[in-house]
């Protein structure tokens, strides 16, 4: 089947109707939706648990449950107001079940959904569904209707950006495991989360819904310095949007898991090595600033950990079929010479 | 503007008559031109090409533009952005020459051991012909020795500003640079000119080349076609054309070529016996071949064989890639300009160069080739050591090659064709 437009344009559509369906889902769909395929993961007695703060903390319980209890391979985020589609991100399902260590039953569906997701779609969850994403896409078009350049973050800056994943994701689960343990003990529940504390998504998605996150909680001093990290957080999240295209994608520790998937996956990024004149449009075209399917020379599969299978590479290519992406083998967009030139992510001359 | 040369040792422009050598230019290219003219089956829409490329058309038009105030601007290379050219309003013109009576001249004032192609458009220049004499400012990439080091002696002649190429395609390491000179550039033409750079002048002209190329891959699917419907001759005369021609009007007459070559009947028997008597497709690969220097693609052509494809700067390589443009930012379309005028380059001055081995087997295989020929041109080093490299890799893939050195003279045309002749021969064909 051949669909209609180019794949930006396909891209944006299905960003949009993601982010419209993962944030006002509640509106959209008034119960949630009871699958029993899986059991909800549940906080045993005494661990710390986001159902039990009150709206005056950093980690407030949002006022609906999802409308189905899962955990989908990209940011959809627990603080969308009403609830949301899905109960929260992966790396919220990793944290607090390793704070809980909840039973095996009650983890191993949720885990075993997530793996087939991402097995099936890879980053294309982060390329072109994930809402956080989709606030950034928007980030980048006001700077390209202002005729503003983006930066070209060169290797050194793009090897801090691989830095800072692992240490945030690191962070993010050791805490998590740690936290039962003396002398984290104490401030257990203060420590609860700790990247959805920091988390952009959390100030960004109450504010879909016409509520105010919780940006200001200087109650103890660990809520302050999360509170703090917050907005720096939010900061280098729109900072890096506005000037560097997805850049942000490449710190952002939910994409991790996924970034697994991108190779030995479903879905692969197929590079006809002997045609390719290395032109440099895949590289210049590229929003998380890679260069590696301009320079692998050797191997057939260039798809690689921080890429987002936006496809945007696939789509400027000017030489027909040099670059690919496949599911399962099956070509799913080709590259090809466009007569016109009429590039949809631009401002149109 | 204020040259980029020392003044101190400042000469007096050297010039020669060009009388003779004009005569003999044309002389040159008629013959050339008449043989392709008594091939049976010439598409018809080669009579606009065959104009622009030997007769004063163009250079009257020129003319006219000059003495209405425009300013010609002569490039060397395919490293040179027409965009920013076009852009600022002036006329680009690209000045690599191949015409052989202009070459003796030039030897006095440079050298004898460089390469012919510079010497031809040095010597040109001196004679007050072609192109190259019309031009008001001339830019020259520092692609390889000849070209950087003439730049200082026609700096006497026309002003005269040198690009710094980057000797090696490396993303991350040489296109910030590359990307700072074409800025530079865009300054120094901007000085030239008296205009500004303005962003949907630059968006105009990378849309006029982009449908150039779109009307050139047409010619080059129409060159996949077999048997052939064009010959190579006639194929890279009419890409030449675009070396002086309005952009514009010559990509609405390739549209019309390719539009006649897609309807044209076979030029040649297609019967079952024909297997051994069929032209061999040739891929021609090496140092540019610019008219009215036919020498090769004549004898190649007259021998039985076709030049169905080419990696050729002064060919192929020169309008098939496009400048792609991700973002229509100013600065977006500065980069990609600049993406394009160097990554796409299968020069061998680079000092990686995969990308021209890469280029001639996927040439060979597209277009059904029977064989290879790399030329190179005496005293280019550059294409010289690069043969070894890709004959070995060609001889790995079972592709025949024939290396071929020579110059522009048409001394050696008997032992060439001597040469095509037996390589034909063993590759199956006529002999």
């Amino acid at each position: 089947m051949k669909l209609p437009g180019s794949i930006t344009a396909r891209r944006r559509v299905v960003r949009g109707a993601a982010f419209g369906l993962l944030v006002y889902a509640a509106y959209l769909i008034p119960a949630p939706l009871e699958t029993g395929l899986l059991p909800a993961a549940k906080a045993p007695p005494g661990a710390p648990s986001t159902t039990r703060f009150d709206r005056s903390r950093i980690l407030w319980a949002a006022d609906d449950p999802p409308r189905i209890d899962a955990y989908p391979p990209a940011a959809v985020c627990r603080f969308i107001p009403k609830g949301g589609m899905f109960k929260a991100c992966v790396l919220h399902f990793l944290s607090e079940n390793l704070t809980w260590l909840t039973a095996v039953r009650y983890m191993l569906p949720h885990l075993l959904v997530f793996i087939v997701l991402a097995f099936l779609f890879a980053r294309l969850w982060c390329g072109w569904v994930c809402p956080l994403g989709c606030v950034g896409d928007a980030l980048c078009w006001l700077r390209r209707t202002a005729g503003l350049d983006h930066v070209r973050f060169t290797k050194d800056a793009q090897r801090l950006l691989k830095a800072g994943n692992w240490l945030l994701l690191g962070l993010a689960l050791g805490l998590s495991l740690l936290i039962v343990l003396p002398p984290l003990e104490v401030c257990k529940d203060q420590l609860f989360l700790p990247y959805c504390q920091i988390c952009p998504g959390r100030l960004i998605f109450p504010l879909f819904g016409g509520t105010l996150p919780n940006w200001k909680d200087f109650s103890t001093p660990v809520y302050g310095v999360f509170t703090v990290l917050g907005w720096i957080f939010l900061a280098l999240f729109v900072l890096a949007f506005v000037t560097g295209k997805n850049v942000w994608c490449r710190l952002c520790p939910i994409g991790t898991f996924t970034s697994f998937f991108n190779r030995g996956g479903a879905v692969a990024l197929v590079k006809d090595q002997g045609r390719c004149s290395s032109c440099g449009v895949c590289a210049d075209a590229c929003p998380v600033a890679s260069t590696r399917v301009l320079e692998d020379r050797t191997r057939s599969d260039v798809s690689h950990a921080e890429c987002i299978l936006c496809l945007r590479c696939v789509e400027m290519c000017p030489k027909d079929g040099v670059l690919k992406a496949t599911l399962f083998g099956r070509v799913i967009a080709a590259s090809s010479f466009k007569p016109g030139l009429g590039s949809p992510e631009g401002v149109t001359p | 503007m204020k040259s980029i040369f020392e003044t101190r040792y400042r000469r007096a422009p050297v010039r020669r008559d060009g009388t003779a050598a004009a005569a003999e230019i044309a002389r040159i290219g008629r013959r050339y031109l008449d043989a392709m003219r008594a091939r049976p089956g010439r598409p018809a829409a080669m009579g606009y090409f065959d104009e622009i490329m030997t007769g004063e058309k163009r250079l009257d038009e020129i003319r006219e533009f000059r003495r209405g105030g425009g300013k010609v601007i002569g490039l060397y290379c395919n490293f040179v952005p027409e965009e920013l050219v076009h852009a600022l309003g002036a006329l680009p013109v690209r000045i690599c020459a191949g015409a052989s009576p202009a070459v003796a001249p030039a030897e006095e004032v440079l050298a004898r051991d460089v390469c012919p192609m510079v010497k031809s458009s040095f010597g040109l220049r001196m004679m007050g012909l072609s192109y190259i004499s019309e031009c008001d400012l001339v830019v020259v990439p520092t692609s390889c020795d000849a070209k950087k080091k003439s730049s200082r002696f026609l700096d006497q002649y026309v002003p005269t500003i040198t690009l710094d190429l980057p000797q090696e395609k490396n993303y991350e390491k040489n296109l910030p640079a590359w990307t700072r000179e074409i800025r530079h550039l865009v300054g120094r033409l901007e000085e030239f000119t008296g205009r500004k750079l303005r962003k949907d002048a630059l968006a105009s002209a990378i849309r006029l080349l982009h449908r150039r190329t779109e009307a050139f891959r047409k010619l080059h699917e129409a060159r996949k076609r077999n048997p052939y419907a064009i010959s190579g001759r006639d194929a890279l005369l009419a890409m030449q054309a675009s070396f002086h021609d309005d952009p514009a009007r010559w990509t609405a007459q390739m549209e019309i070529l390719s539009a006649e070559l897609s309807v044209a009947k076979p030029t040649v028997d297609v019967s079952a016996d024909a297997e051994t008597s069929r032209p061999r497709r040739i891929v021609l690969t090496g140092a540019p071949v610019i008219w009215p220097n036919w020498k090769l693609l004549h004898t190649i052509e007259e021998a039985g064989a076709v030049v169905v494809a080419d990696t050729l700067c002064s060919g192929t390589q020169r309008l098939f890639d496009p400048v792609e443009v991700d973002e229509w930012t100013f600065d977006g379309m500065l980069r990609a300009i600049a993406v394009r005028h160097l990554f796409p380059s299968i020069c061998p001055c680079f000092i990686e160069n995969a990308e021209h081995i890469d280029r001639v087997i996927e040439l060979a295989d597209e277009f059904k080739a029977d064989g290879v020929v790399y030329h190179t041109l005496r005293l280019c080093q550059l294409f010289d050591m690069e043969y070894n490299h890709v004959a070995a890799s060609l001889r790995d893939k079972g592709l025949p090659l024939l290396g071929i050195t020579t110059d522009l003279s048409l001394e050696d045309e008997e032992q060439l064709k001597t040469r095509v002749e037996a390589f034909l021969e063993m590759i199956g064909g006529r002999g």
